[in-house]
């Protein structure tokens, strides 16, 4: 097991498909839940099986990752309220990864964008050892 | 982007370590220098040991693969260097075509790391969008030259000094003088009995002496010249002979006998104490009142009440207090012009503008004052309220220090006495041959009788309240609108308890028998009580 390192204010996080794959989670499933009105419709069996092939923005890195992550970042994520203010912070935090392609962002970084909480909240949120929706810090190499 | 461990802070925090490799190197730097280095030179070099270490390490891994470029073409069987994962080599395993709708066509590259058990990863390649990892991406390299090293030293100064005087602190071959470090075997010996000399010159020289005085005593000039080595070694042995402290800056070393410190410079002088019962807190200040407590010259008063001042000289007025006990109040405008010195004690020479004489006097940092200037009062005969002007030098332990000369004119003034056990006021000529505040001016009849008084009330703990209730009538009685303004009172109730404004305007202000008639002036009304 990993050693563990706690995040500071200026540790970026991102989204690990890793920790889903590891844990046994239904990633799919999950992202169903954040699939906007028009395309919910279309989900099955249209998206059933397929997986496009995600490049991770930092290392270059790919991941397969279900299509709907394609489909939500390109049209449901474009929509003002699809992080809306009474959402979760946890489930925010995961759209906003969506919306951003997975880029790696500080806790302070995520609260510009949300306007929500503080960064310090944040970091308390994301940064302990309980991992929420695979949103992990972003510095580990290869096969974390 | 490629960023290098050494430019990173959790390298210098974490992963850096002070070698064996760099020790040995800063000794051969020292043996051929023969001079000493302050901390930051020491870390500077260290960085620079780092840095073409690191580069060393790249080197040598270049040799073993090809850089990964997202955007490049890779075949199976090709060496990739992942610079952005810790120079980890892998070897192209397989390629298959990526599919993203986002990112247009690529390839997919699997990689196998024999250095992690033959773990795989797979990776972009022949990747056409933006990408960081991009050849063509415009990066920050370093070059690993000077400006590198300073750059880097520059952004995580703090914690590579600390690891390097941890790391030369452990070493018994290297000795320190504060942040000065030398080899302790190139230390010029400096015998016990040239410190009796050392002695016997700052004692008859009658103030401290720098150390290049000190060696020409000494004659330990090298071939006629004074060697920064042999600075350290004399400025080394005195540090750690108690009879000797260093009574100037890092940068401007002078040396005393601590036998000759002033006890007034180890303990304030009584009449700067203030009471730990005045409290003050400005919330409960009508904000009116605020205004005053940034007209009266008090170090006391929380900074962000005093007024600003040019960063080369700064006036203000001389209360009862510094002028009773030789001292100059060190404001927060002062303080600016002063040098750093850590809370340790300091001498500071002041140059009498009118004379051209230097005073010799002691700058106490923990107390707020400067000490030493008793005898310039005297010798001018400069009354409480006068306008005392310190001005910056080039050198940064010397001052000008100035009041404003008028010709000297018979004048009517306040002056305090003590009658039937209480302070008395009475309008009196005095020859005045300064400029100074009006308001403030205070004459004074009877020193013994006055220092009596401060110690009655001290010791009766007079409450600050009474002491107003016996001097306002006194106060009152010489003006001729039955007021008194706030700067008055200010310089009267200082002649005997330590108070600031903060404290006497809220005392002032709590009260029913004290009225406040508007621009600073202040009624009493004993009915009112």
């Amino acid at each position: 097991m990993a050693k563990y390192v706690k995040p500071t204010k200026t540790t970026k996080f991102h989204i690990d498909f890793n920790w889903w794959a590891q844990k046994g989670h239904n990633l799919r499933s999950y992202l169903l839940e954040h699939l906007c009105d028009d395309y919910r419709d279309l989900a099955e069996p249209d998206l059933e099986t397929r997986t496009i092939d995600w490049v991770d923005p930092d290392t270059g890195q790919v991941f397969a990752v279900d299509r709907l992550w394609h489909t939500i970042r390109s049209h449901c994520s474009q929509n003002p309220d699809f992080i809306p203010g009474n959402l979760t912070l946890t489930a925010s935090i995961f759209r906003l990864f969506i919306a951003n392609n997975n880029t790696p962002l500080t806790p302070a970084e995520m609260h510009q964008q949300l306007k929500r909480k503080t960064p310090i909240l944040i970091l308390r949120t994301i940064g302990g050892r309980t991992v929420y929706k695979g949103v992990r810090p972003a510095t580990a190499p290869v096969n974390k | 982007m490629n960023q290098r461990p050494t430019q990173t802070l959790d390298f210098w925090q974490s992963k850096y370590q002070v070698t064996d490799q760099a020790i040995e190197a800063l000794y051969n730097k020292f043996l051929e220098s023969g001079e000493p280095a302050f901390v930051d030179e020491v870390g500077l070099f260290f960085v620079q040991q780092a840095i073409e270490a690191e580069e060393q390490a790249i080197r040598a891994e270049l040799q073993q693969g090809k850089i990964y470029h997202i955007d490049l073409s890779y075949e199976v069987g090709d060496q990739l260097i992942f610079p952005h994962l810790d120079y980890l080599i892998g070897t192209v395993a397989s390629i298959k075509p990526g599919y993203n709708p986002s990112d247009g066509d690529f390839s997919i590259l699997e990689v196998t790391f024999d250095d992690r058990n033959h773990t795989t990863a797979k990776f972009a390649a022949d990747f056409r969008s933006h990408h960081i990892l991009s050849s063509t991406y415009e990066e920050e390299a370093g070059d690993g030259g000077a400006s590198e090293v300073q750059k880097i030293y520059g952004k995580y100064q703090r914690v590579i000094r600390s690891k390097v005087t941890q790391g030369l602190q452990q070493n018994d071959e290297f000795v320190h003088c504060d942040s000065q470090w030398f080899l302790t075997d190139l230390l010029i010996d400096v015998p016990v009995g040239l410190l009796n000399i050392v002695d016997a010159a700052i004692d008859i020289n009658a103030g401290p002496l720098n150390v290049d005085a000190l060696i020409e005593q000494l004659e330990l000039q090298k071939n006629g010249k004074i060697t920064d080595a042999a600075r350290f070694s004399v400025n080394h042995r005195l540090e750690n002979d108690p009879r000797f402290f260093n009574v100037g800056t890092e940068q401007h070393v002078l040396w005393y006998l601590d036998r000759l410190k002033p006890p007034q410079v180890i303990a304030a002088p009584h009449n700067l104490v203030v009471d730990d019962q005045l409290s003050f807190d400005p919330i409960t200040l009508p904000g009116d009142l605020t205004v005053f407590l940034s007209e009266i010259d008090d170090e006391n008063t929380p900074p962000e009440f005093l007024k600003s001042a040019s960063d080369k000289e700064v006036t203000f007025v001389l209360n009862y207090p510094h002028r009773r006990s030789g001292t100059l109040p060190v404001l927060p405008a002062v303080r600016q012009l002063l040098p750093d010195n850590n809370d340790a004690l300091l001498t500071l020479q002041l140059i009498d503008s009118q004379s051209g004489e230097k005073i010799l006097t002691w700058y106490v940092d923990q107390y707020n004052y400067i000490y030493g200037l008793g005898d310039w009062y005297q010798k001018y005969q400069l009354p409480v309220g006068t306008f005392i002007t310190l001005k910056k030098t080039d050198d940064p332990l010397e001052f000008i220090v100035e009041f404003a000369p008028q010709r000297t004119r018979q004048e009517w003034v306040r002056v305090v006495t003590v009658r039937n056990n209480q302070l008395a006021f009475q309008m009196r000529k005095r020859a005045i041959s300064c400029s100074y505040d009006e308001l403030m001016i205070l004459g004074e009849e009877g020193s013994e009788a006055v220092d009596a008084l401060w110690k009655k009330v001290e010791r009766n703990g007079t409450p600050l309240y009474t002491l107003l209730v016996n001097i306002f009538p006194e106060l009152v009685k010489l003006s001729s609108q039955s007021a008194v303004h706030i700067k008055t009172v200010y310089s009267a109730i200082n002649v005997v308890k330590r108070c600031p404004p903060g404290p006497l305007l809220q005392e002032l202000s709590k009260h029913p028998s004290f009225v406040w008639m508007g621009h600073g002036y202040w009624t009493y009304k004993p009915s009112a009580k």
